[in-house]
């Protein structure tokens, strides 16, 4: 017989089981750890490699490919392919062998897609031309040229600017498509609005003269106020394309100050950066799978270290939210830290039956896509490009 | 997380009604005072553990106040449903205040785990200083309550902590 003492304290200590039982339900261990600066440069080049190793000589880039059944899936992204080239002009940039020639060879795609609408040169092989493809591929040109100091492209730069700046409607919202022969451009995407401004604010950077801050600064207004309003994206988007532009802006000899809608917004995108950080870090497998599902695309956690890098540095070039500054830095590593561990490494890839399609990439569920590989190569090369940063600020004081 | 949340979540998940069932017959100024004491040492330790603990189990401080709210709501809505506790079986005398006041009716799982997570937020100073205010609050029910107001109060105070506890897993979401 239980002594009435005792057993209302392990009644007590019963319902403290419980009660724990069920928050490790709702909250699990994140596995996070800090790569070392030698395992982001190794996951960067790997990752460069597999470009290297999957481009054939139309420029074009194995898309999707199916490691269980060792089978290219085929199909396309014009948008994409303009994406894969910044990541390899901003691995070029950062002395990563190899990259440019890689981005090189990839532009011969592009010049076949090149097409000429009312509103300037535009990207596209139908009727409808997307217009994020021409930001991202503005992007790439732009590196480029800071890369290299070529300016072969300028004139195109030029162009492609132009088209965009025409495309950015009153409100400051853009136009996700464009028709290519009429000109009449329409729709909404929820990474375009981003992508543009981002391109907009480097050729404002490259071009002074060219008129194309005032379309940048509208469609950061719009951005910050009214497009998760307006356009309803659910689940919210954070928004790796705006941090890229917050950071590009915040360059220009006359940056926009920081509005109270500012300051809301980068609330929203923080917070949503760093939740979605701490839930794909909780994905450790074993019954995680169930309580979690699976791990998230890689293309999916890059952009997470994408925008949580280039917050980070104009942040830190300012001076602003000091107080989140460790948790921001904890949120990147740990993102860059879960893309070096998923990647497929050499000796993974010998077991394959096609260890130049597999090693270097990322999978999930058996497949990868070429987005995969270039959100996670821009997502560690940020956060080598951070820790730089910090380096040399830290020599310098 | 603000130190009105974190106060105002004590003061909910230490639930002052439910703690009042517990008053002794025999003593209860000298039982509140051993509670007291007992209970602000308990906060001390814990919010000076938090870190440690949290790194242990590899917990974000974001993630603790997720976990937290959580909590907090679990003990709001068993609160809501139960009757108040007895002052018996305890330990005699002003021992009672260790058992059952200090533990179990302040010292839940939700008083520990928001007591460390606003340690891991704010720091352990206002942590234990938010957890002093809802043991204070609810030593003054102890003492004070009469035992009418038991059932119907701590009802009510469980409808705020689920609320407030709702808040804290909100807190915990959206930050970094």
């Amino acid at each position: 017989m239980v002594p009435p003492l005792l057993r209302r304290l392990l009644h007590a200590l019963g319902g403290w089981v419980l009660v724990f039982g069920l928050t490790a339900v709702v909250v699990h261990p994140e596995g996070c750890r800090v790569p070392s600066t030698a395992e982001l440069d190794r996951t960067a080049t790997r990752a460069v490699d597999w470009f290297g190793a999957n481009i054939d000589d139309a420029g074009d880039f194995t898309y999707r490919y199916d490691r269980d059944r060792s089978v290219d899936e085929g199909g396309y992204s014009d948008t994409r392919h303009a994406g894969v080239m910044w990541s390899l002009w901003q691995a070029e940039s950062a002395g990563i062998d190899g990259a440019g020639e890689i981005a090189e060879r990839a532009f011969a795609r592009i010049e076949r897609l090149l097409v000429d609408t009312p509103l300037g040169p535009a990207l596209g092989t139908g009727s409808q031309a997307p217009t994020g493809a021409i930001g991202l591929l503005v992007a790439a040109l732009d590196e480029r040229r800071a890369a290299t100091g070529l300016t072969d492209h300028d004139e195109l730069l030029r162009g492609l600017g132009q088209t965009l700046a025409a495309v950015v409607n009153r409100d400051g919202s853009v136009s996700a498509s464009i028709d290519v022969s009429s000109g009449v451009h329409s729709g909404r995407s929820p990474f375009f609005t981003g992508e543009i401004l981002w391109a907009l604010s480097r050729l404002h950077l490259t071009f002074p003269d060219d008129g194309l801050a005032e379309p940048a600064r509208r469609i950061r207004h719009y951005l910050v106020t009214d497009r998760d309003r307006v356009e309803e994206h659910w689940p919210p988007v954070s928004d790796h394309w705006g941090a890229y532009a917050f950071e590009t802006m915040d360059r220009w000899p006359d940056p926009p100050a920081t509005s109270a809608a500012d300051d809301e917004w980068l609330d929203r995108q923080l917070g949503l950066f760093g939740l979605q950080v701490r839930y794909e870090s909780q994905r450790q497998g074993g019954i995680t799978r169930l309580t979690r599902g699976p791990i998230a695309l890689a293309a999916g956690v890059g952009t997470l270290g994408e925008g949580l890098g280039n917050h980070l540095l104009w942040l830190d070039r300012n001076g602003q939210r000091t107080s989140d500054r460790g948790d921001l830095i904890a949120r990147a590593d740990c993102a860059a830290a879960l893309l070096v561990d998923r990647q497929i490494t050499p000796e993974q890839a010998s077991t394959d039956a096609e260890p130049a399609r597999t090693m270097g990439a990322w999978f999930r569920l058996g497949d990868t896509q070429m987005d995969d590989q270039q959100h996670a190569l821009s997502a560690v090369l940020l956060l080598r490009q951070y820790r730089a940063t910090l380096a040399s600020s830290e020599a310098t004081s | 997380m603000t130190l009105l949340l974190l106060t105002l979540g004590l003061v909910a998940a230490a639930n002052p009604f439910r703690v009042s069932g517990t008053r002794p017959t025999e003593r209860p100024l000298d039982a509140a005072l051993v509670a007291g004491i007992a209970s602000v040492v308990a906060a001390i330790g814990l919010a000076a553990l938090s870190g440690p603990f949290f790194d242990a189990i590899d917990i974000t401080g974001s993630s603790a106040r997720i976990a937290a709210g959580v909590a907090v709501v679990a003990m709001g809505v068993k609160d809501m449903f139960t009757a108040p506790p007895q002052p018996t079986p305890a330990l005699a005398g002003r021992w009672a205040g260790l058992l059952p006041i200090a533990f179990p009716a302040i010292f839940t799982p939700a008083v520990a785990l928001l007591v460390m997570a606003g340690a891991a937020d704010r720091g352990v100073v206002p942590a234990v200083a938010s957890a002093t205010v809802a043991i204070g609050v609810a030593l003054a029910a102890l003492v004070l309550l009469r035992p009418a107001m038991r059932r119907i109060g701590q009802s009510l105070v469980g409808i705020t902590a689920v609320g407030l506890g709702a808040l804290v897993v909100l807190d915990g979401v959206y930050a970094i």
